[in-house]
């Protein structure tokens, strides 16, 4: 009888560590340990590959982030005019993702240290019930121009239908806000 | 004592004619000779919308009119346009505002941009300059007005204006009461910024060029990303009448367009920096603005807010670098608590606090730019941890 209680009380305490591992994320970011970044000082914004139903999101993502990215006064970031012009030249058919060699290619006619890449996985209105709200989800790389190499990865999920939407209803936050709140997130894990 | 009553209430009657005469004389510029001779160009429809054009400028002309100027008339202007086969009404090159001037003595030309007109309920916005044609044409006076016929309902819906003429007199009374107040030197600037307009993220060079006032601006179109028609073209004009009033030397937008196009330059992504460095060469401009326009809305209930978010970028083309860059959106209920006070009910007036306080923002934090290294947001400092190694 003491047996079987024991064999009872390791399984509990087995069962609650596993649920606490499931629980545990990583922050999901990746830092390159060897990369210097104090050597990137100007870097190029490529249009983001959009998962989205909205046709627009990639762009007005793209607006926030390169804005503020400037708005930490770390780091340099060219026009996208001159963006399009490098990738135009350098004739890079998918610029959402582009390939280690058309990345340095780039770097060189652009000038630029590093290259920013993106997903945008949601954005948009969320719906459960009878209750909605907006939510991002997007994900970033960085591609460092000389080698090739993505030297910084990060992703951030914003918005979506909390207890408090939930209870008061009320549509949560407006897109652009949360827009906002999930670049800035991302900003903070690359400088962290 | 009848006929005491209906002496007294016809002397009351001619003292109030009286006096309603003197109000209306006293409206009318003094300063201005009558020989002051407008061209009133054909209304540019940036709407997108079926307008009509032939009403509002006639409407336009009317007002001028009123206000005491002495406008060309249509035959004249037409052979002018045909012979300098001007098709594009939304700007002039100083080429042809001089000839304006030489040929047929215009002492101004006045070009209007309709951005939004509907009949009911009646909305109505527009966006008017006037050239002056002298030798080195310039921007004599510019302003916008956003009108709709629910903008003050009062109570019980009494001050609804529900007709479309009465809303267009109205609102080119005010625009032209602006222009003869410019003309007879009685213009005072107010600067009325909302903080709620100001734009959500900027980026301002910490060590970049301190723009003076004095200094000579082109706005380039904005590269248009939204749903709504001709939107880069009307953020521009906003910023170009909002550069005007801070005391900017604003290059003519017709001047912008056919250097643009002599240049043929195409934004396909926005402006490069090349394009904006020889674009400025050409122009004799210091500083670019130019940017995106993600939404332009104006809805066509009363129910509903507009909508505005645009991006703003500022070259310093001599430097070959960007010394501003902010995004701002707006709807036209932000910060409004109850009863719609404060409500904005055109994507015009929204777009106009907007433009107004990028500039002033731009202005502000440019004169702190030399002193300022790290950016601070939010009460937090964000730094690279090699930054300081620089």
């Amino acid at each position: 009888m003491k047996k079987k209680n024991q064999f009872l009380k390791n399984a509990i305490s087995i069962l609650i560590l596993l649920c606490l591992f499931g629980c545990a994320t990583s922050n999901g970011v990746y830092h390159d340990p060897n990369m210097d970044f104090g050597a990137i000082q100007t870097v190029a914004v490529m249009p983001f590959l959009n998962l989205s139903r909205d046709q627009q999101a990639s762009e007005r993502v793209r607006d926030v982030f390169i804005n503020s990215l400037l708005a930490t006064g770390g780091i340099y970031v060219i026009p996208t005019g001159e963006t399009y012009k490098g990738i135009s030249l350098a004739g890079i058919t998918n610029p959402m993702a582009p390939s280690k060699d058309e990345v340095i290619k780039l770097g060189s006619l652009l000038k630029v240290d590093a290259l920013f890449v993106g997903v945008i996985r949601e954005y948009g209105e969320v719906r459960s019930g009878t209750t909605s709200a907006n939510v991002i989800s997007i994900s970033m790389q960085m591609i460092e121009t000389e080698t090739g190499k993505i030297v910084w990865s990060a992703s951030s999920t914003k918005g979506g239908i909390g207890i408090i939407d939930r209870l008061l209803g009320g549509g949560g936050k407006p897109l652009n806000n949360v827009t906002v709140e999930a670049v800035d997130d991302i900003i903070d894990k690359l400088f962290k | 004592m009848t006929l005491l009553i209906n002496y007294l209430n016809r002397t009351l009657i001619l003292l109030l004619a009286l006096l309603v005469g003197c109000t209306m004389q006293s409206v009318r510029p003094q300063t201005i000779e009558d020989k002051f001779l407008v061209a009133v160009l054909p209304v540019e429809n940036l709407s997108g919308k079926y307008a009509p054009l032939k009403e509002i400028r006639e409407s336009i002309i009317k007002k001028l009119k009123e206000s005491n100027f002495s406008v060309l008339d249509d035959e004249t202007l037409e052979r002018f346009m045909a012979r300098y086969r001007i098709r594009y009404v939304g700007g002039l090159d100083s080429e042809v505002a001089a000839a304006f001037k030489k040929e047929i003595n215009v002492d101004g030309v006045l070009i209007t941009s309709l951005e939004l007109y509907t009949d009911f309920p009646p909305k109505i916005s527009v966006n008017c300059r006037m050239l002056k044609t002298d030798e080195e044409p310039s921007i004599l006076w510019m302003e916008s007005i956003g009108l709709t016929g629910y903008d003050s309902p009062g109570l019980l819906g009494l001050g609804m204006i529900n007709n479309k003429e009465v809303l267009m007199d109205k609102a080119f009374s005010q625009l032209f009461e602006s222009l003869v107040k410019k003309i007879s030197g009685d213009e005072t600037y107010k600067s009325d910024t909302r903080s709620r307009y100001n734009p959500k993220v900027y980026y301002s060079a910490p060590n970049g060029y301190c723009p003076e006032k004095k200094c000579t601006v082109a706005v380039v179109p904005f590269f248009n990303s939204s749903d709504r028609k001709n939107a880069g073209e009307i953020i521009s004009l906003h910023f170009v009448k909002e550069l005007l009033k801070e005391g900017f030397n604003v290059i003519e937008p017709g001047d912008v367009r056919q250097k643009l196009l002599t240049m043929r330059v195409t934004m396909n992504d926005g402006l490069s920096m090349s394009d904006a460095y020889f674009l400025s060469n050409a122009l004799g401009a210091d500083l670019i603005f130019t940017g995106r326009v993600l939404e332009y809305r104006d809805v066509e209930d009363a129910t509903r807010p507009p909508m505005v978010d645009f991006s703003t970028q500022v070259f310093y083309a001599k430097e070959k670098r960007v010394i501003w860059s902010s995004k701002s959106f707006n709807k036209g209920d932000d910060g409004v608590i109850m009863f719609d006070i404060g409500r904005v009910n055109t994507a015009n007036r929204l777009a106009t606090y907007m433009t107004k306080n990028v500039i002033e923002k731009l202005l502000k934090e440019s004169e702190n730019s030399l002193e300022r290294s790290i950016v601070e947001k939010n009460g937090k400092k964000r730094l690279w941890g090699f930054y300081s190694n620089q």
